[in-house]
């Protein structure tokens, strides 16, 4: 546990940096919900029948963004090898890594998201709703992403592939996350929701569970 | 204390690399292993590093097969992260690592003005120098050094060079790997030029 602790706040702390992927997701999350009210047009009508589908979309965007980085970077300057001298196995070291990935990509996001609901005509006694959704829904996004990572660890192109390898697998995330939103603007059930939400939580905690051993299996295969 | 190779080869990208080595290295010994550029010095480290699979033959280190604990890897990748200072570094790798925080380490190695200062103001000899520093932090017995003095000022060199000695009588084993001597006593010559091993 010691060393699970130690690699999380060294995870955090780079990542939580000046310099950190952080402020990319944050500006990037906020352009994509920014910009789609100046090109549709102002019509709430519109703008409410798309923004479930338009925060997940984009949620699943900026995730993209940092995924990139998260085994390739270590992999390169040569912190991986490191690593696995060290006491945690390949499946802790991923679990410690799309944790970090969560908190530091997908958290700081709930701070803007009630600002930019706003601009894309979400009603406000939906915001708790919208940010339990994204709480429960979003780690399922860094721990299947951290797949795509892995699976692309020792390649030099491999920004174009990740998106290509995991995309398949949000869909779930996707529909259930947008789907739990809609069913609670246009249907007003919060029965619905809740069962969208379950399903969310499913999906969440099998990733959880499933996903590091899987990373474990997929970087001890391409490691050389 | 014994790190044991049995006719272990090595195959990449379908090309035989290393072919049927064998060697002991016991508590107390350096080996070198030397060679020209693409001779399979790094592979052969790596392969002891278990970070590439052997395609034929054995490695134990103490008569097992999982011997992670008991290396420090000293590699061409440095794994320096630009934004951390060195003492940030060395404290989280020694703890990593399981061994304990040396204060005076940074000074040792010549970095105790720079402890402070972002890893991305050093030059390449500098965050050698800030391995080095993780390597006597480490309390491994085995050191696997991958061309240690590459970046390396020639008092920077000799430091290493007596640190070097210092493992060794203190009952530690070294493998490195260098296309210069620059050691005075090694115990075990390994040539993958001409596939010598001389003892």
């Amino acid at each position: 546990m010691f060393y699970l602790k130690l690699l999380l706040l060294k995870e955090l702390k780079s990542s939580l940096s000046l310099k950190g992927s952080y402020i990319l997701s944050l500006a990037f999350f906020s352009i994509t919900i920014i910009i789609l009210p100046i090109g549709i047009g102002p019509d709430k009508n519109i703008l409410s029948l798309i923004s479930p589908g338009l925060i997940w979309v984009s949620l699943i965007l900026t995730s993209l963004l940092s995924l990139n980085s998260l085994f390739h970077e270590d992999y390169i300057d040569g912190t991986l090898d490191l690593y696995k001298t060290g006491p945690l196995s390949f499946s802790e070291i991923a679990f410690v890594k799309s944790l970090a990935h969560w908190i530091s990509n997908f958290l700081p996001l709930l701070f803007i998201t009630p600002i930019l609901s706003l601009l894309i005509a979400l009603p406000n006694n939906l915001l708790i709703y919208i940010t339990l959704s994204i709480i429960i829904g979003t780690p399922s996004l860094s721990f299947i992403g951290s797949l795509g990572s892995a699976l692309t660890l020792s390649l030099r192109h491999h920004n174009l592939l990740i998106p290509l390898i995991i995309f398949p697998l949000f869909i779930p995330t996707l529909i259930f996350g947008s789907g739990s939103i809609s069913s609670l603007i246009f249907s007003g059930f919060e029965e619905i929701f809740i069962r969208q939400i379950y399903i969310l939580t499913g999906i969440s905690g099998i990733s959880l569970v499933i996903c590091p051993f899987m990373c474990s299996y997929i970087l001890n295969s391409n490691y050389d | 204390m014994t790190l044991r190779v049995s006719s272990v080869s090595c195959y990449r990208s379908g090309y035989k690399i290393i072919d049927n080595l064998s060697f002991e290295l016991k508590a107390g010994q350096i080996a070198l292993i030397s060679g020209s550029n693409g001779s399979g010095k790094t592979s052969l480290l790596r392969m002891v590093a278990g970070f590439i699979p052997l395609s034929f033959g054995s490695i134990s280190f103490n008569s097992k097969k999982e011997y992670k604990d008991n290396f420090f890897m000293l590699g061409h990748n440095l794994g320096i992260k630009d934004d951390i200072s060195p003492e940030e570094d060395v404290k989280f790798w020694s703890r990593y690592l399981g061994a304990g925080y040396n204060d005076g380490v940074l000074e040792r190695v010549g970095l105790g003005k720079l402890k402070k200062t972002p890893c991305k103001y050093l030059s390449q000899g500098q965050k050698q120098r800030l391995v080095i520093a993780r390597l006597l932090s480490s309390n491994k017995s085995l050191w696997l050094l991958d061309e240690p003095t590459s970046s390396l000022d020639s008092d920077a060199s000799i430091f290493l060079k007596e640190i070097i000695s210092e493992h060794k009588n203190s009952g530690g084993s070294i493998l490195v790997s260098s296309h210069i001597n620059f050691l005075d006593t090694v115990d075990i010559k390994i040539n993958l030029d001409n596939k010598n091993v001389l003892s």
